[in-house]
């Protein structure tokens, strides 16, 4: 039997500019317990869809056409109290951030109990059930967990109560949007496999929305690929990743960096013909004289942090004790989940951050202790770029004057800025139109390049890129790859490269260090890294990395 | 900000304010009103002070636009340079109001904890004051005059002022963007000037237009107590208040009062909201 069936379904928004046809003939079904995954980039319509279904369009949104039918019920007739009455009993949902979706002014049981209100039991015998549900998304001490605020529980077990509390009322429907896109690839996996077993257990079904491919290969029995509003390709999940029909299900699967699994220093784009990419090697990084003076140098660095009430705090480090030698235009990979420290390590290395102990000197000057007037030129030898790639740009600045910020910060006379913004813009793949745009209009890749425009404007010796490629569609992360690695190559920069994603960084370091609770556990070349890992936290990172769906490559 | 790369112009924010009916009418009102305050001298030709026992509470006719009031003084007149008085005295004070607000602010949410925690202390304490009492206590001290004024009307505004400025620049002080200017070496002046400033200042502009007419009515109600413009200066409220006494038998001194502050009102209003919506890009151009 089918729970959900959409058939031809077109919606379209009307906007100042005109027109906009959001969604265009969908059609896909979602048999009786079983996991559809939607995949699709950011504006091709998934969100569109979801809101379609759960009757949330916008006020300028509409259905022109189509059908939209749960359990043998036509939803897009359907009046707003009708669907509010199957929205939350009947279809329920689970969004990315699961800060947002708790309220964070009421216990985790009152919430629980709030959702129960159509029982006529009683409240013990509703927390009962709730703390059953708790226990069930393996939150520990469930009973206990009931009179607890969400701010209390970690982002994973935050987003674990969200989905109990989807299926607590047992719903037909699950309505998963890129649940776990916000949580570490360790939490990744736990909450994956949790849902699939919730899953099983209630009997439901379960849309599932991620732009992440091997999520979607690990979790669902059926996938539809969606482009520009339309489903270019539908099918058996095994079918449409290991045989792929449409020249855009090809060039996704081709594009995640996650799917190269031999070292390249090209990766391919959506620009490029499906099946004609070749990976480039590697080349091995020259023989240096072993006395060679290294560009960056950091030895035992400490960094604690001081929280919590006056005459109460308390010391919490975030990094103890690393060292490392980084030389000119080497690569190092900084990997570990959230928590474990990269951050702040970077931080620390472009003084950002106060050591609490240990030195790092960059070439031969201890940027630990040197003054705020002996800081400035290092701030132009060392370059940042941070992880929003929209929120590290001033919003009320234009892209001209953010490329221009480091000329003018440094008072650096004799440039014609206009030229030079240009130069540099190009540099990145941005026409001089960019120049006039602020941060809201770019979109998440072309604000990335941004970053790394500004980043090179002054030739600085160091950049340090923190998750330069989180947030950004699958087809952008190899382009934005490509510019770092080029550039890299082109200006023999050395660059520190912090990710939680291995598949990513594989491409670009030379070396990989990985980190675990503010220490290094195992620091090495990148091959030897991912061929034969040491330690067991780093087995347990590449198994958490889920690799990209077996694409005959 | 050098012009080679973008031209900071100031005639096309002023055309998107046009174009919205709102906000053009919003500058029609305060164009109107400050222009019939600034050449006052030409459009009203009687003497605002000339008292004329015999011309006493005349109605509006083509002689006296506005009517006359107790002492036989031209309304339209003494309308025009209580303008005057009533626009410089709202103007000058929240400007001052918002530079001392701006930086008191920026210091608050940007500088160290105590000095943070010294400000807000400040802040309460002369906000634990009411208006009057400060009003009356600063003229017992100096003397009734457009000065203490002025001074009654910064030290009421600054606080509020400042704490905005602070509240939105302690939220922005841990934002990547901030952040990344610190990375590339930007000073602390820099960071708050070119960074900070523009994403705070939006909110407080739109506050301190609607806070013009408040200005009016502080200025209004001191001269009514005697605390502020010495009669026989007009001033808005001053008329008010004649026409206050009077207004069975003739109601056109309190209207002669009342309108400009009602116009002033609406125009400064509109024109807060206006500014709001065409100072933040982001409310613009939206989908």
């Amino acid at each position: 039997m089918t729970v959900l069936s959409i058939k031809d379904l077109s919606v379209s928004f009307a906007t100042e500019a005109g027109t906009f046809h959001a969604l265009k003939n969908v059609s896909f079904d979602v048999p009786e317990r079983s996991i559809v995954g939607i995949v699709g980039e950011s504006g091709s319509g998934k969100s569109t869809l979801i809101n379609s279904i759960l009757g949330l369009l916008a006020d300028n949104g509409t259905i022109d056409r189509g059908s939209i039918t749960f359990e043998g019920q036509e939803l897009t007739r359907l009046d707003a109290q009708a669907m509010r009455d199957l929205r939350g009993p009947r279809i329920s949902s689970v969004f990315q951030d699961p800060m947002g979706a708790l309220n964070p002014v009421l216990s985790v049981g009152r919430q629980m109990r709030n959702i129960q209100y159509r029982d006529d039991a009683s409240a013990a015998a509703k927390d009962k059930r709730s703390a059953d549900m708790l226990d069930a998304v393996r939150i520990p001490d469930p009973a206990a967990a009931l009179s607890r605020f969400p701010h209390e529980f970690s982002g994973g077990m935050k987003q674990r109560i969200a989905i109990a509390m989807a299926l607590m009322m047992r719903p037909g429907l699950l309505i998963a949007d890129e649940p776990t896109t916000a949580l570490d690839a360790t939490l990744e996996v736990v909450t994956l496999d949790l849902l699939k077993e919730l899953q099983e257990q209630v009997g439901c079904s379960v849309l599932f929305i991620s732009h992440h491919l091997g999520v979607i290969a690990k979790l669902c029995d059926e996938v539809a690929v969606m482009y520009h509003g339309e489903v270019v390709e539908r099918g058996a999940t095994d079918q449409v990743f290991g045989a792929p029909s449409h020249g855009y299900t090809r060039r996704l699967l081709e594009c995640d960096p996650a799917n190269q699994h031999v070292r390249t220093r090209r990766l391919p784009t959506m620009h490029d013909e499906p099946g004609s990419f070749t990976p480039v090697p590697v080349p091995s990084l020259p023989e240096r004289p072993a006395d060679t003076e290294p560009l960056l140098k950091i030895r035992d660095a400490e960094v604690t942090f001081r929280t919590g009430p006056m005459f109460r705090r308390k010391s919490l480090k975030g990094v103890g004790g690393v060292s490392f030698d980084l030389h000119a235009g080497e690569t190092i990979g900084l990997v570990g989940e959230s928590g474990s420290g990269k951050t702040t390590l970077a931080r620390a290395a472009a003084r950002l951050q106060a050591l609490s102990g240990g030195q790092i000197s960059f070439e031969g000057r201890p940027v630990h202790a040197l003054s705020p007037r002996a800081l400035q030129p290092l701030r132009r030898d060392i370059a940042m770029m941070f992880q929003d790639p929209i929120g590290s740009l001033s919003p009320r600045m234009k892209v001209g004057a953010l490329v221009a910020e480091p000329f003018r910060i440094h008072r650096i006379e004799g440039v014609n800025l206009r030229k030079e913004t240009e130069r540099l813009l190009s540099q990145v793949g941005l026409g001089p139109e960019f120049a006039d745009r602020f941060p809201h209009q770019l979109s998440g890749g072309q604000a990335r390049r941004v970053g790394v425009a500004r980043a090179i404007a002054l030739g600085p010796k160091l950049i340090i890129a923190d998750e330069p490629t989180a947030g950004l569609d699958v087809s952008v992360q190899g382009e934005v790859l490509n510019l770092l690695n080029d550039l890299r190559e082109r200006l023999g920069l050395a660059m520190i490269f912090i990710t939680h994603n291995l598949h990513v960084v594989r491409h670009v370091a030379d070396r990989i260090a990985v980190m675990y609770l503010g220490k290094f556990v195992e620091m090495g070349e990148t091959d030897r890294i991912f061929a034969a890992p040491e330690h067991d936290y780093t087995k347990k990172l590449l198994s958490a990395n889920l690799a990209g769906p077996g694409v005959s490559a | 900000m050098s012009a080679t790369v973008s031209k900071p112009s100031f005639w096309r924010p002023l055309r998107r304010i046009l174009a919205e009916p709102l906000g053009a009418f919003g500058i029609a009102l305060v164009v109107v009103m400050l222009g019939s305050a600034i050449f006052a001298e030409l459009l009203a030709s009687a003497d605002p002070a000339r008292i004329s026992p015999r011309d006493r509470f005349q109605a509006p006719s083509w002689e006296h636009l506005l009517g006359t009031d107790h002492l036989g003084r031209d309304l339209f007149a003494r309308v025009l340079h209580g303008g005057q008085i009533a626009l410089s005295v709202a103007l000058g004070a929240t400007l001052a109001s918002l530079v001392i607000g701006i930086v008191l602010g920026l210091i608050a949410g940007f500088g160290p904890r105590w000095l943070d925690n010294l400000l807000i202390l400040m802040f309460d304490a002369i906000k634990s004051f009411p208006t009057v009492m400060l009003a009356l206590a600063l003229v017992t001290l100096f003397g009734p005059s457009l000065t203490a004024v002025v001074v009654v009307v910064v030290l009421v505004n600054v606080p509020g002022y400042a704490r905005i400025i602070r509240t939105q620049t302690m939220a922005l002080k841990s934002a990547e963007f901030i952040t990344a200017a610190e990375s590339m070496g930007a000073s602390t002046a820099r960071i708050l000037r070119m960074h900070i400033l523009p994403n705070v200042i939006g909110p407080l502009l739109i506050l301190a237009s609607m806070d013009i007419p408040v200005v009016i009515a502080i200025e209004a109600g001191m001269s009514f107590l005697g605390l502020g413009v010495r009669p026989p200066t007009p001033s808005w409220g001053a008329i008010l208040n004649d026409g206050f006494t009077a207004i069975r038998d003739t109601p056109w001194i309190a209207v002669a009062g009342g309108l400009p502050i009602i116009l002033t009102t609406l125009g400064f209003t509109f024109l807060g909201e206006t500014l709001r919506d065409v100072f933040d890009p982001r409310l613009k151009g939206r989908g």
